[in-house]
């Protein structure tokens, strides 16, 4: 298992939001979502499973002081 | 060869065999659904051509070969690229594995079903469709959701745990204490589930799902037998199980510990139930919560008459237990114990204490009316059995509370 890339982010109050769907594209003040709790950056791992996965989150959980999200990559 | 004789052939084969031929085939072909699908037609198979055919002499080989070869052509169908490698399997097609080894694949199966990663009725479904073989339906039935929500629950299991890549192996050492407490909090679940079933249209005990819970968790012991929590909970289940015939009385009511009749009692469970317990005190180990709970339940059966109860010693228990795991609900279950030694005033003390985190659990307000009542506080006593009526969810335990709320006058 190793760590391949860690990313952290500044506070939702710099983001910009984009939606491009329609006809124009539309900015707007960010956050995406309004909430007491954000996305406050990720890492990119490499592991076998997720049981390993899990170990090295729990570790970043505890260190970092934050709870940890776990996502496969497609 | 009679078809009744056949038909018990297969459901014995079915309870045996099951998990097994699940087992052999995830290992196999790394897919629970290839091998939960793959099973099913064996069995199904095995009831069309075993009155004709007789019942071979060793089922379980039967089966599992049998279920190799559906789930080969179900690959072939489905003809994926990456699928090559597992048509490989083909040529492997041993007859039967070392015992040791199917035991390790069943081992692998259960810890799967009850990962970590799953929510908790999750798990309960996957491990009740992937190990005990229950159908859908069956499942479905169990916990009063429809057969489509069921079969929705089972399959997104399924998919998370490929696209989650939840390993399929039995935990490390260091992991292995924490997982299997995951399981037997499962085992356990399903258990109270049939212990006391919730919800005003099912029955209050429901013994098929108790004797499912207690015959999942012997093989899990058959799996670990070292292990002392999962003895543990075995001992717990039995002396539980022993007392169900007592507990509804023919009216449909909850029939409480000090009220039930003994002598219908099942003396074989109990009887094992002790010897699980005794062995455990043997074992010298610091007991976990569950063998506490077992060691309790032992000096219940252990009395004769309710009166001959050694309530110093449950209350010892409990004391140990509360020093495991200090939630309220352990904390109030003591509290019945005190009463009986100290009193119901100083038992009410300290239940009273509990009334922040228990306001919304009946067994609280059923407690607290019971000593209420045996202080003479009749008006506060029926307030707090009609909160208790208001809270329990079972029929019989609502029944009960009932007629004893209205025994006040």
């Amino acid at each position: 298992m190793r760590y391949l890339v860690s990313v952290i982010f500044d506070t939702p109050s710099s983001a910009t939001v984009i939606d491009n769907r329609g006809a124009q594209a539309l900015f707007a003040d960010g956050p995406f979502l309004e909430s007491k709790e954000y996305l406050a950056g990720f890492w990119i791992i490499e592991a076998a499973d997720l049981d390993v996965a899990l170990k090295l989150a729990a570790e970043g959980s505890k260190h970092c002081n934050r709870k940890v999200e776990v996502r496969p990559f497609l | 060869m009679s078809v009744v004789c056949v038909r018990e052939a297969v459901t014995q084969a079915h309870q045996e065999e099951w998990a097994r031929v699940v087992a052999t085939l995830t290992r196999r072909f790394g897919d629970l659904d290839i091998a939960e699908e793959a099973a099913a037609e064996a069995f199904a198979t095995a009831v069309a051509r075993w009155p004709a055919d007789g019942v071979p002499p060793n089922p379980g080989a039967w089966l599992t070969t049998t279920a190799n070869r559906k789930a080969i052509d179900r690959i072939r169908r489905e003809n994926k690229r990456e699928d090559k490698q597992k048509e490989a399997q083909l040529f492997y097609d041993d007859p039967r594995e070392p015992v040791g080894a199917i035991d390790e694949e069943r081992l692998r199966l259960i810890f799967t079903c009850c990962h970590p990663a799953l929510a908790m009725e999750t798990r309960v479904a996957l491990t009740l469709r992937m190990v005990a073989g229950l159908t859908v339906p069956e499942i479905a039935r169990a916990f009063l959701v429809p057969e489509t929500t069921m079969g929705q629950r089972i399959t997104r299991a399924k998919a998370k745990i490929k696209a989650a890549r939840i390993p399929y192996r039995v935990p490390s050492a260091e992991d292995l204490p924490a997982r299997v407490c995951g399981v037997l909090a499962v085992l356990f679940l399903l258990f109270n589930e049939g212990y006391l079933a919730t919800g005003p249209d099912t029955g209050p005990v429901r013994q098929d799902l108790t004797a499912e819970a207690i015959r999942l968790t012997r093989l899990i012991r058959a799996l670990m037998p070292e292990d002392g929590e999962v003895a543990g909970l075995l001992a717990l289940m039995l002396l539980t199980e022993a007392r169900r015939t007592a507990r509804v009385s023919a009216s449909g009511e909850l029939v409480t510990l000090v009220e039930q009749d003994r002598g219908t009692w099942d003396a074989a469970l109990i009887a094992e139930g002790h010897r699980l317990v005794r062995e455990r005190l043997a074992a010298r180990v610091a007991p976990g919560r569950y063998q506490i709970l077992a060691a309790i339940n032992a000096v219940h059966t252990c009395a004769r008459d309710v009166r001959d109860t050694d309530w110093s010693q449950v209350l010892a228990l409990y004391d140990q237990l509360v020093r495991l795991d200090p939630s309220p609900i352990i904390a109030l279950n003591r509290a019945v114990a005190v009463a009986e030694l100290d009193g119901p005033q100083v038992a009410l003390a300290a239940v009273d204490r509990l009334a922040d985190t228990l306001a919304g659990y009946h067994p609280y307000h059923a407690t607290r009316a019971d000593l209420l009542r045996r202080l003479g506080r009749g008006q506060n006593s029926r307030a707090a059995y009609d909160k208790a009526i208001e809270l329990a969810g079972n029929t019989a335990e609502t029944a009960y509370l009932t007629r004893r709320r209205d025994q006040l006058g």
